[in-house]
């Protein structure tokens, strides 16, 4: 049975997910503080973190930071209220493993925290993926390319569609294309490989400007 | 003044009786026996004779003859002489010295022709007698005149010296030499007569005008005409500084071998001096002319003045330009030969208005023959006489063609930036509440969802069920609160008021002005006149009206010129609300269409977000209203909106 830390300020989602997860047979521990979690961190048994990014003391992009200097490699799944792409990429290159917005299907959580503890027994996967990013990428046509940089820059189509002075419709098409090279089930995956590949378009804002 | 006749001879009573008789009444006539009482009469100068007759008795007639006429040379002398001593006689007499003319011989023939003779020698006395006193009247005449004259002068002289203008009289010679002059021009020269006389007068002036004066009176020399003269003025040095004369040369007289002049001299110094301050300020007040002139030219500002019967009297270098007029072109004309027909009928009553005396300021979009439509401000000044009477009106225009230009371009800028910052607050809004509203959300879905899992595997007590419905139940409470908060702060608007909505059309439409182009449609106004008041947010309702009214301009771009219709439409219903529609001829919208449009995020145009018809749709309910849309008989679609008359409370939806 694995364990899953759920840092978040908010009672109600805190303890609303602490019983989702229990009902679905995790051992649960929340956090309502962040700092109370960071300081007994280094003694927890390895597991999945929830963090909401969003919290008023230090925010959950700090606490990853935390972390990293611990060295804690606990994969983390962060969610928020603010859903914005951009933020969504920071976290992300900062080492996070999904992203979910609120609010969110509660099966979608339960599946990713499944595919975590999954990935986590079979690293081969991990490895293949982050070796097959740079290929998949350089697959893409320079269209898609620049498809691919409005989506990571937190774009709407219709914008990209301007920048591009392509139609819409154009701009979903390459954004199918895009998706299926890529093998994407959601715009967190289409990031992910973005982040993997190194992918220089991926601009990243610096922490501090949280 | 009798004759006397002295007989000296014998006597003779019957003669002398005769002469008395005979000769005329002034005669006397004596007789004297001896010629020594002659003698002691003529020295004593008493009873001397006009006429003496000597006797042939008488002894030596001659000597007595040359005797008398030493002392009496007037006296006529009648020597009687025998036949043959006659010319022996006439011969003494001849070459006697001391004997004129009035000595004669006579031979006696009868007393008549005696009487005769003596009658024709006191006639010639009393003639000459007559003669003699006439001279010596006249001379006396003369002699009392030469007395006279010299009083005439002076009185004259005087007269000129208590005049209150000075004036200097002055007699010169052909060559200026001062002859004499009278005290006034003494004191004007400053020098006694003592001095001046004899000097030349050009002399006394500096040397300019010396010249001047020395040929002046060679001119009147040589014009050599009394009645002409020449006039100068020159300056003079005096002891106080400097004074100056007119003076008029002229000819007395030209009787002499030399004419003599006549020179006025009057002070003038006061005189010149205020000429030369006149000549001052003259020059001053051009300058200041000039400088005035100067800078109304410079104005940008279009200056003119229009006399009450509507002709320029005067205009700026800049409404010359303006108008592309020479001055000439400009002054008298009326007003509408130079600002043409059609702008002088937009500005006729302002004209009218300035005419009658008041002062009227305006901007208005006028059509110049030139320039074209432009806007200008203009302000009109009558001006009065001092009977109060309009004369005509100042003219000040300035075109702000520019102004208006950038004014509204500076509206569109405030209107796009209080969209923008509308649209801004709108985002910012909608991410506040998605956050705010997306805790609760979250919590309830996970709740529902470990409820249904703990149910499904049967594995869970009541009593944690229940707990979890609580906590779902509120917060499900939570996010109504927060809906609440927001309803709460959108009706929280207190720049609500009493508004026509015909105005708001009216202004939206001047705010819309330069999003039109050229084949844009004008706007059909069908706008009921009493309209009640409804109570609503100005800016908020304006808003919308721009936006549907912008929407149904665009939806027609695309239809042809001659078929784009755009009416807007006020009505007031029965119960209680007022309706606004706006009706384009546009293509229209599918069915399809129609249901979504209000939908937020649906949008049709590449830059729309897809809020405007929901903002206003939300709006327009928070105003109690409500907004629809349906197809129209021009094919077109047809916005609607309605607002309640009086303020009532926001019911929910």
């Amino acid at each position: 049975m694995s364990r899953i830390y759920i840092i978040d300020d908010d009672d109600a989602v805190r303890e609303s997910l602490s019983m989702l997860l229990r009902s679905e047979d995790f051992n649960v521990s929340a956090f309502g503080n962040p700092l109370d979690f960071l300081s007994k961190v280094v003694e927890l048994e390895d597991g999945i973190i929830i963090l909401d990014l969003c919290m008023p003391e230090i925010s959950g992009m700090q606490v990853m930071e935390q972390l990293k200097l611990l060295h804690i490699t606990m994969p983390v799944i962060c969610i928020t209220g603010h859903g914005d792409i951009p933020t969504a990429v920071k976290a992300l290159k900062i080492g996070a493993y999904e992203f979910l917005e609120k609010p969110f299907d509660s099966t979608m959580l339960i599946d990713i925290v499944n595919t975590c503890i999954a990935d986590r027994v079979n690293t081969q996967h991990i490895d293949a993926f982050n070796n097959n990013a740079e290929e998949v990428i350089g697959s893409l046509t320079p269209r898609e390319h620049e498809v691919l940089k409005g989506m990571v820059g937190g774009l709407r189509n219709k914008q990209i569609a301007y920048d591009m002075d392509i139609s819409i419709r154009t701009v979903e098409l390459h954004r199918v294309h895009v998706m299926e090279k890529l093998n994407a089930k959601s715009l967190s995956d289409v990031l992910k490989i973005a982040i993997a590949s190194g992918f220089n378009y991926v601009d990243i804002p610096t922490l501090t400007d949280t | 003044m009798s004759s006397r006749i002295t007989l000296c001879s014998t006597n003779n009573e019957q003669l002398l009786n005769y002469l008395n008789l005979n000769l005329s009444a002034g005669v006397f006539i004596e007789h004297i026996d001896t010629i020594e009482d002659l003698y002691v009469r003529i020295e004593n100068n008493y009873g001397v004779p006009d006429i003496l007759v000597l006797g042939i008795k008488v002894q030596e007639p001659i000597r007595i003859a040359e005797h008398t006429h030493v002392i009496s040379k007037s006296t006529k002398i009648i020597i009687f002489c025998e036949h043959g001593q006659e010319l022996t006689i006439q011969e003494s007499i001849r070459f006697s010295p001391f004997l004129s003319s009035g000595v004669s011989t006579y031979k006696y023939i009868s007393k008549e022709e005696f009487a005769n003779l003596l009658q024709k020698k006191v006639n010639g006395i009393e003639k000459q007698r007559n003669h003699i006193s006439t001279i010596a009247e006249v001379e006396k005449d003369r002699r009392a005149s030469i007395t006279n004259q010299p009083l005439v002068a002076n009185y004259l002289y005087k007269l000129l010296d208590r005049v209150s203008i000075s004036i200097g009289i002055l007699n010169v010679d052909s060559k200026g030499k001062i002859l004499n002059l009278n005290p006034r021009a003494q004191r004007l020269l400053k020098h006694s007569e003592r001095k001046l006389v004899g000097t030349y007068i050009f002399n006394l002036f500096p040397e300019n005008n010396s010249l001047e004066i020395k040929a002046l009176i060679e001119e009147v020399v040589k014009t050599n005409n009394l009645r002409h003269n020449s006039t100068m003025v020159c300056c003079f040095n005096g002891p106080s500084g400097s004074q100056y004369f007119e003076m008029t040369i002229s000819i007395l007289t030209h009787t002499a071998i030399e004419p003599i002049l006549n020179i006025i001299l009057q002070e003038v110094t006061l005189k010149v001096q205020e000429e030369s301050k006149r000549l001052v300020i003259e020059n001053a007040l051009h300058q200041s002319e000039q400088q005035l002139k100067l800078v109304i030219n410079a104005i940008p500002e279009l200056i003119a003045y229009v006399d009450h019967d509507l002709k320029f009297q005067f205009n700026n270098k800049a409404y010359e330009k303006w108008f592309g007029l020479t001055r000439e072109e400009i002054i008298g004309r009326n007003i509408w030969e130079v600002i043409g027909n059609r702008s002088y009928k937009i500005v006729e009553h302002y004209v009218k208005r300035a005419i009658s005396g008041e002062t009227v300021t305006f901007e208005e979009k006028v059509n110049y023959p030139r320039q074209g439509e432009v806007f200008i401000r203009s302000s009109y000044v009558p001006n009065f006489s001092e009977s109060g009477e309009v004369t005509g009106f100042v003219v000040l225009t300035s075109d702000i063609t520019q102004l208006k230009r950038d004014e509204d371009i500076e509206k569109k800028h405030m209107l796009e930036l209080a969209h923008t910052s509308r649209m801004i607050t709108i985002g910012e809004m909608s991410s506040q509440l998605a956050h705010e509203l997306s805790q609760p959300l979250t919590s309830i879905e996970a709740y529902s969802r470990a409820c249904i899992t703990l149910i499904e595997k049967d594995k869970t007590t009541k009593a944690e069920i229940l707990q979890a419905l609580k906590s779902v139940s509120s917060q499900a409470i939570r996010a109504q609160e927060i809906m609440h908060e927001l309803r709460n702060f959108v009706k929280k608007d207190d720049s609500r008021k009493n508004i026509c909505v015909n105005e708001l059309i009216k202004s939206a439409i001047k705010l819309l002005r330069l999003e039109f182009q050229e084949n844009d449609p004008d706007i059909e106004l069908k706008l009921i006149s009493d309209l009640p008041f409804v109570f609503a947010d100005r800016i908020m309702i304006e808003q919308i009206l721009i936006n549907l009214i912008k929407n149904a301009i665009e939806a027609m771009r695309s239809i042809a010129v001659s078929d784009r219709r755009l009416v807007i439409e006020s009505s007031s219903s029965t119960n209680n609300e007022v309706a606004v529609s706006v009706q384009d001829s546009g293509p229209g919208l599918t069915q399809y269409e129609i249901n979504k449009i209000f939908e937020p995020f649906y949008t049709t145009k590449p830059e729309g977000m897809g809020m405007g018809l929901a903002i206003t749709r939300s709006i327009i309910h928070s105003h109690g209203g409500n907004l629809v849309v349906d197809l129209n008989s021009h094919g077109g679609t047809t916005f609607k909106f309605t607002l309640p008359v009086t303020d009532i409370e926001f019911i929910g939806g």
